[in-house]
């Protein structure tokens, strides 16, 4: 009998250690030991002579003579006690040197160094709970000891525990004699071998496994026959008629009747679902080695930069149809239900690049509508097999996936084969197509993209425009050949200044503040500049400038285009100059015309003032003078000599040949100074003129002078039409009214009979005149010259009962007339 | 009934033009002549009538009724009214039918004054003698009026250069009755004689 251990907290016994030591210890250990302190060797002696267990561990100290003696001493006590000897690193050594050729000492007595006196507490309380380990396991096998002489008259009791045991156990036992033929089996065995009670004694256990694996599970039974020992447990396949069972996990302990004979038991268990477990987490890794593998190449593919696009989709084609082990892999491109194949990794002729199909006579298209793979298995045993595909290229397997290209359908990225696949796609099979689809989206897009910018490059390296790109502060960061051509500086000389030196000084400070304020409040400009070139030469310049913007609407840049239209602005000068001395001729043409009318005119005046100025000589001279009547004489002499400048200055202002600028002018004054002008020939020819001008009309964008042209030219045509009617019927009204928002409206009425049609088509051909003298330019110009004030002149009415010519002017913006 | 007739002379000025009008005005009135202006031929038709002495100082284009067309108007009416044409256009076709439809002269404008006071009072003269015969036989016509119907008859026989004997067998009247008609007849017209009787006649016809 072993004395039971009662201490549940060690003990450590010190022998002649410093102080120092000791309280580094307890510290350090003094919830788990109790340290009892001796100084003498003969009173720790005494201690274990008593037989009062003293302590679990013996620690020495440094000072303490002949250590490797009083450890001798110690066993004869207590043979399972760890000593540690402390010294110094030197005599470490030694001690161990002596130690081991001390036989009777164990493994438990160390010298311990001083320079590891960190590490000792550890050690310490490592060799305690050694040793209570150590006197458990032998205070236990003691009291086995005790019931095993008690066993024999325990033992119906226990077989029927123990029957009881195996057969509630979740775990199948089956015995076994030498030769594997089943001796005994439990319920459990039954339900997982799915066999009877009945038919499983006697019949060897190989037969309740499959065919392939009776071979390891002989070997298994002969090693627990011949080692005697049990063996690891080893997973075996059941056959499918197993119900719901598909593996078993079988160990193997040999057995020893009391005949002598010998067998082993089988212990069985149901793993199927560890082992399918096991099994999908191998898949798992599988695929995420995969995932990784196909992540890897992808990135080795599209970070090669030697690589082009067509090439890099081809490796890809090439990947997903190794990964996949499909040998048809097609890039293709949906157009207006067209399959275009763009790239192919196939050798099938059905697959190849270019060919063109239609999109319903393929897979894929089932597989643009949603961004998820379209996977297709043992096509033939489906409904797929229906389909066009499987009719034409017998496809059994199919995954395909959409290709996106900024939000649009572009394609499809797809990989078949002719094969049925054996295993399913997995969503690891699913998430790499989505990824490579992505991918290849994003290639396209980039490439689109690039291809786009290059082109917008080449396009604003090309233009014929000049170009100029400005940051927000009008500093140059980019002008393009066109503009170094047009401007001769070069793009050196610029980049960097702001576009002062452009400027030709023909615009003032305010125009270019005005340009500015606009454009930076993000509008676009477009209008003329007058510039100048580096050679000084100044040009017109139609220019168009743009303000960039940011995400955030912030203005970044801003981009000026333009051309020389210093051409065009001269062609244009040119032009109006011509049609303005058609305009003059036209002028005075009809000055011509109006001879004989204007002479009358300049006739009365001249004649009364001839006629007063000599009635005051012959009053002067007669007897009766009159201061009176010589005044009045006079005075009206006065008067008509202005009334005859007037006409004077009348005349020649309208057979002036340069223009005036238009400004605004009031047509009233325009229609009287008219009325004076055709006064006398209206007057010759008998007949009435009307004039209407309505209040408040407002004042017009002109040049009067032209205007009058107009007018004139119109009432003189009336003035035609009217010579065949009555003297009575001859009227001519001339109206000017508001019309619609913005413009004025002049309206000539004659009370003729009309033009005929033949020649209301005609009107305003040039050189096309009814009358026995003019040019026949009147109207032709007079549409020109209202055309020219932004007008418009046309026949508004021609009946029996008269013509009615209308124009149109623009108001100005300025304050109304009257 | 107008019986004095031979008043100043007035001289219608007839012009649109206000300083020509009133010019031509201030000169005729200076040389102590009556003037009457008018804006325009229709103005002055209004107010015409027979019997007007004077001249008429016409312009010839006026809007309406042209200076021509008042002239014939005029004409048309027997109005023994010199008229005188002044115009700024001194174009022949308007001067020929001017000068046809009686014009008594054309004077382009500007005129001499004296020109036109000179043709004025030639006008005026020369239409004296007119005005004078006109005078008388606007009396004798006056007269005639006042003879009986048979007073009438009488004169119409006797106008054929009838006898009185012829007459009365013809009116179935005495020779004495006759005598006593024709002795009123010849103081009611205040004939002298038969020549002057007859004259008379064939003026107011």
């Amino acid at each position: 009998m072993i004395n039971e251990l009662t201490t549940q907290i060690g003990v450590l016994q010190l022998l002649g250690v410093s102080e120092t030591v000791a309280e580094q210890i307890r510290q350090e250990l003094s919830s788990t030991l109790r340290l009892s302190e001796v100084q003498d060797k003969e009173i720790l002696y005494s201690r274990f002579e008593d037989g009062r267990q003293p302590a679990d561990t013996l620690l020495l100290g440094i000072d303490i003579e002949e250590p490797v003696r009083i450890a001798q001493r110690v066993f004869t006590y207590d043979k399972n006690i760890p000593i540690f000897i402390l010294s110094s690193p030197s005599r470490c050594e030694q001690l161990k040197r002596t130690l081991m050729f001390s036989p009777l000492l164990g493994n438990e007595v160390a010298p311990w160094s001083t320079d590891e006196m960190d590490a000792l507490p550890g050690a310490i309380r490592r060799a305690v709970e050694r040793r209570q380990t150590r006197m458990s396991y032998q205070n236990t096998i003691s009291k086995a000891h005790i019931r095993m002489e008690k066993l024999p008259l325990l033992q119906p009791e226990a077989t029927h525990y123990l029957d009881q045991l195996l057969d509630h156990a979740p775990i199948g036992v089956l015995t076994v004699d030498i030769e594997g033929f089943i001796l005994t089996i439990n319920h459990q065995a039954i339900s997982i071998l799915n066999v009877s009670e009945h038919s499983a004694l006697g019949r060897s256990i190989e037969e309740q496994f499959a065919e392939r694996e009776r071979n390891r599970l002989g070997i298994l039974l002969q090693q627990a026959l011949d080692s005697f020992s049990k063996q690891e447990p080893k997973i075996f396949e059941i056959d499918s008629k197993v119900k719901g069972v598909s593996f078993l996990e079988v160990t193997v302990a040999p057995l020893a009747y009391r005949t002598g004979q010998r067998g082993t038991m089988i212990i069985i268990q149901d793993v199927t679902n560890r082992v399918s477990a096991e099994r999908e987490r191998q898949r798992a890794e599988d695929d995420l080695r995969f995932h990784a593998t196909v992540l890897s190449s992808f990135h080795e593919i599209s970070s090669n930069i030697e690589l082009s696009l067509k090439e890099k989709l081809q490796r890809v084609l090439t990947l997903g149809s190794e990964r996949f082990g499909l040998p048809i892999a097609i890039l293709s491109h949906i157009v207006d239900e067209k399959f275009y194949i763009q790239d192919s990794v196939s050798t099938h002729p059905a697959f190849l690049v270019g060919i063109v199909k239609n999109l319903d006579q393929t897979y894929c298209s089932a597989a643009i509508f949603s961004n998820e793979p379209l996977a297709l298995e043992n096509v033939g045993i489906t409904d797929w097999n229906k389909h066009p595909t499987y009719i034409d290229h017998k496809l059994e397997t199919y995954i395909g996936v959409r290709v996106m290209v900024e939000g649009s359908l572009y394609g499809t990225l797809c990989f078949a084969s002719t094969e049925p696949r054996k295993a399913s796609f997995r969503p690891a099979d699913f998430e790499i197509l989505k990824l490579m689809s992505q991918w290849v989206g994003n290639e396209l897009q980039r490439e689109s993209a690039g291809a786009y910018m290059r082109k917008l490059s080449s396009a604003l390296e090309q233009a014929a425009d000049a170009v100029i790109i400005t940051d927000q502060e009008r500093r140059i960061e980019y002008v393009n050949p066109a503009f170094e051509k047009l401007t001769g500086y070069n793009r050196d000389d610029v980049v960097g200044q702001k576009t002062y030196f452009l400027r030709s000084g023909v615009h003032d400070e305010t125009f270019y503040d005005d340009l500015w304020k606009s454009i930076s409040a993000g509008n676009v400009y477009r209008g003329i500049l007058i510039n100048r070139k580096k050679n000084g030469t100044v040009y017109h310049e139609q220019k168009t400038i743009t303000p960039l913007k940011d995400d955030q609407g912030f203005i970044t840049h801003f981009i000026a285009t333009g051309h020389d239209i210093s051409e065009l602005v001269r062609a244009e000068e040119q032009d109006r100059k011509h049609k303005a001395e058609l305009a003059h001729v036209a002028r005075l043409s009809i000055l011509g015309e109006m001879t004989s009318g204007l002479a009358h005119e300049l006739n009365q005046p001249l004649c009364a003032i001839t006629t007063y100025a000599q009635t005051c000589l012959r009053i002067i001279q007669s007897d009766n003078y009159n201061d009176g009547d010589v005044r009045y004489g006079l005075q009206q002499v006065v008067r008509q000599a202005e009334l005859g400048g007037e006409i004077f200055r009348r005349l020649r202002n309208f057979a002036r040949k340069e223009e005036k600028e238009q400004h605004p002018i009031s047509l009233r004054d325009v229609i009287y100074e008219v009325s004076s002008f055709i006064n006398a020939e209206c007057k010759q020819n008998q007949i009435r003129v009307r004039i209407e001008v309505s209040d408040q009309l407002p004042l017009v964008m002109a040049d009067p002078i032209q205007i009058e042209q107009v007018l004139i030219n119109l009432v003189r045509n009336s003035m035609d039409a009217l010579m065949d009617l009555a003297a009575d019927n001859r009227s001519i009204i001339i109206n000017a009214s508001r019309y619609k928002r913005n413009l004025v409206r002049v309206r000539v009425r004659d009370s003729g009979k009309g033009c005929p049609k033949d020649v209301a088509d005609r009107l305003f051909e040039p050189f096309f005149t009814t009358k026995k003298s003019g040019l026949g330019i009147g109207l032709g110009i007079s549409q020109s010259i209202i055309v020219a004030h932004g007008g418009r002149l046309w026949l508004e009415s021609n009946t029996e009962n008269g013509a009615t010519f209308c124009f149109t002017l623009s108001a100005s913006k300025n304050k109304q007339q009257e | 009934m107008k019986k004095d007739i031979t008043t100043k002379p007035i001289i219608y000025i007839v012009d649109d033009n206000p300083a020509v009008r009133d010019a031509i005005r201030f000169l005729v009135q200076q040389v102590g002549l009556t003037a009457k202006v008018y804006i325009s031929a229709q103005e002055f038709l209004d107010q015409y009538q027979l019997g007007m002495r004077g001249c008429l100082v016409l312009d010839i284009r006026m809007p309406g009724l042209s200076g021509i067309e008042l002239q014939e108007k005029l004409t048309l009416v027997g109005a023994h009214l010199p008229v005188i044409i002044v115009t700024g256009h001194g174009d022949v076709p308007i001067t020929v039918r001017a000068m046809k439809a009686g014009a008594f002269e054309f004077l382009q404008k500007p005129f001499n004054d004296q020109v036109l006071l000179d043709t004025i009072q030639a006008a005026l003269k020369k239409y004296d003698i007119v005005w004078e015969q006109d005078d008388k036989r606007s009396n004798a016509s006056h007269s005639l009026a006042t003879l009986t119907r048979r007073e009438r008859e009488v004169l119409e026989l006797l106008r054929y250069g009838k006898s009185n004997k012829v007459i009365a067998r013809e009116l179935s009247l005495s020779v004495r009755t006759v005598e006593g008609y024709r002795a009123n007849i010849t103081e009611k017209l205040g004939a002298k004689s038969l020549g002057q009787l007859i004259d008379l006649v064939i003026k107011t016809e």
